[in-house]
């Protein structure tokens, strides 16, 4: 087996992407390499006109690998092969550590079917401008994780069904965000030609929405068209009123003034 | 009964009949007090639905409400509707093509950029463009609606607008009439359309409305005789 290299610069080969490790027992141990961040699969020429995959480094940094579970999309083939995954990371921060090489920075960009948190900078009649503020971490399900199997109701992964998100480190106060859009129709999937945007958000509202498509250079398109997508925190009267709890999809209300306003609000659970 | 009020001024009001409130009051959400925003007179009166209250001020910049009756300016058009100016300055409102009488997804209003429409304010959000309507969407009328051909803009005060629109004993109207004949659409954002058969008619029209704001009402008299005598010599000359 071949040692990892300590720091690696852009292009630098780091691992083959199976190999391996040495063992005493007649069946060996094969480790199947997985790009983590910082790193990219090649196909690496060598002579003869032969060409072998590698891991390769696309980021000047440390290097870190970890032990993880099978991916996904994995087969087992027979159980004669006993396989290792290592996921391989290269950077700079303490986060790769701390996450076990998941995540690297916190800045994670948004990409297609990812739940963001958003604020709400400004409507119009046909969208609604929003500032993207943070971008969950885990792919969860709908149910957002929570299964039912009759008594109460259990996380399927374990702990806490709570999304986790990254907190975008860019500042919203100097418009440093990302920013989206989430067009009339793309509010909710009954009745969407229909919709009469001041009902359902106004300027200041924190939305839970998901990214459909990464648009032009100047903004995401979201979409709260799922009874877990919406409004998630608002204040009464535009932010001078104290904080409102949803009722129901369409309701919000302030227990401390008692006013009712509508908004298309995300189901909390 | 009517004070004089300015902003922030504690007033007194039954506690135990609903409330109404209309321009110039705010209802501070938290502290739930109900105060005057603008300095003016303060109007209190009671109805089957409650006390009304309202202050009374005169203002220069106009604010859209629904239901206001307003002189716009067409500035734009768009896909489905047209941008229009109430005041110099303000944000736009938008008017959309489907608000005219017999409107239609085939058939598009055929006003173009410069044109004055006479129109309704139908909705006026804080947080979204105002819309105005060359149609009543409350009763279906349409009278009085649409487009304003010819004729001159004069500015006015809020105030001096409302009170020619809605105050009939509000004399400047008839004494105008005495003089020349006339046809006038009055917008509550300070737009004043008039149009008569002649230029000078329109040049002493426009004179007498602007100088007779501020002056009391037996002042219009003579204002209004000494501008349509200018105008009557200055042609003779």
């Amino acid at each position: 087996m071949q040692e990892l290299p300590s720091k690696a610069i852009p292009g630098q080969i780091l691992a083959p992407q199976y190999d391996l490790e040495d063992s005493e027992s007649s069946s060996p141990i094969i480790i199947s390499y997985v790009c983590g961040p910082g790193t990219k699969l090649i196909n690496y020429p060598t002579g003869n006109n032969k060409e072998v995959s590698v891991i390769s480094s696309t980021k000047l940094g440390n290097v870190y690998s970890f032990d993880i579970d099978a991916p996904s999309d994995y087969e087992k083939v027979d159980d004669s092969r006993q396989i290792k995954f290592k996921k391989i990371s290269v950077g700079n921060s303490s986060l790769i550590r701390e996450t076990e090489g998941r995540f690297e920075s916190n800045n994670i960009l948004p990409s297609e079917g990812d739940v963001i948190l958003c604020r709400v900078s400004r409507i119009s009649l046909q969208r609604a401008n929003v500032e993207i503020l943070a971008v969950s971490t885990k792919n969860i399900p709908v149910d957002s994780g929570v299964g039912t199997n009759g008594n109460g109701t259990v996380a399927v992964q374990g702990g806490s069904g709570a999304q986790t998100f990254s907190v975008s480190q860019a500042s919203s106060d100097v418009g440093e965000t990302f920013r989206g859009i989430i067009r009339s129709q793309d509010v909710r999937s009954t009745d969407r030609d229909k919709v009469v945007m001041i009902d359902c958000f106004k300027p200041g509202d924190i939305l839970k929405a998901q990214v459909i498509s990464l648009g032009d250079g100047n903004n995401y398109y979201l979409t709260t068209a799922r009874n877990d997508l919406g409004v998630v925190f608002a204040r009464a009267n535009n932010g001078a009123g104290g904080l409102m709890y949803a009722t129901d999809w369409l309701t919000m209300t302030s227990p401390l003034s008692q006013v009712t306003e509508k908004r298309k609000c995300a189901n909390p659970f | 009964m009517s004070t004089l009020v300015i902003p922030g001024d504690e007033i007194t009001i039954n506690p135990d009949v609903p409330v109404i409130l209309g321009p110039g009051m705010y209802n501070d959400p938290v502290t739930r007090d109900i105060l005057p925003v603008n300095a003016g007179i303060l109007n209190t009166s009671n109805s089957k639905k409650g006390q009304t209250i309202y202050v009374e001020y005169d203002s220069k910049r106009y604010t859209p409400a629904v239901g206001d009756l307003v002189v716009g300016i067409i500035t734009g058009s768009f896909a489905d509707s047209y941008r229009v100016s109430l005041a110099n300055f303000s944000t736009p409102v938008s008017l959309s093509y489907m608000a005219f009488p017999n409107a239609s997804k085939k058939n598009r209003p055929t006003l173009v950029i410069g044109d004055l429409v006479y129109a309704r304010v139908c909705t006026a959000e804080k947080e979204l463009e105002a819309e105005v309507e060359c149609v009543d969407s409350t009763n279906g009328s349409d009278a009085g609606f649409g487009l304003l051909d010819g004729g001159m803009i004069i500015e006015v005060t809020l105030g001096f607008a409302r009170s020619l629109l809605f105050n009939n004993e509000f004399p400047l109207l008839r004494d105008l009439a005495q003089h020349c004949k006339f046809e006038i659409a009055i917008g509550v954002n300070g737009k004043i359309w008039i149009k008569t058969d002649e230029v000078k008619d329109t040049i002493a029209c426009y004179r007498s409305i602007s100088d007779c704001q501020g002056k009391s009402y037996d002042q219009f008299r003579d204002i209004i005789k000494k501008h349509f005598q200018e105008v009557t010599t200055t042609v003779e000359e």
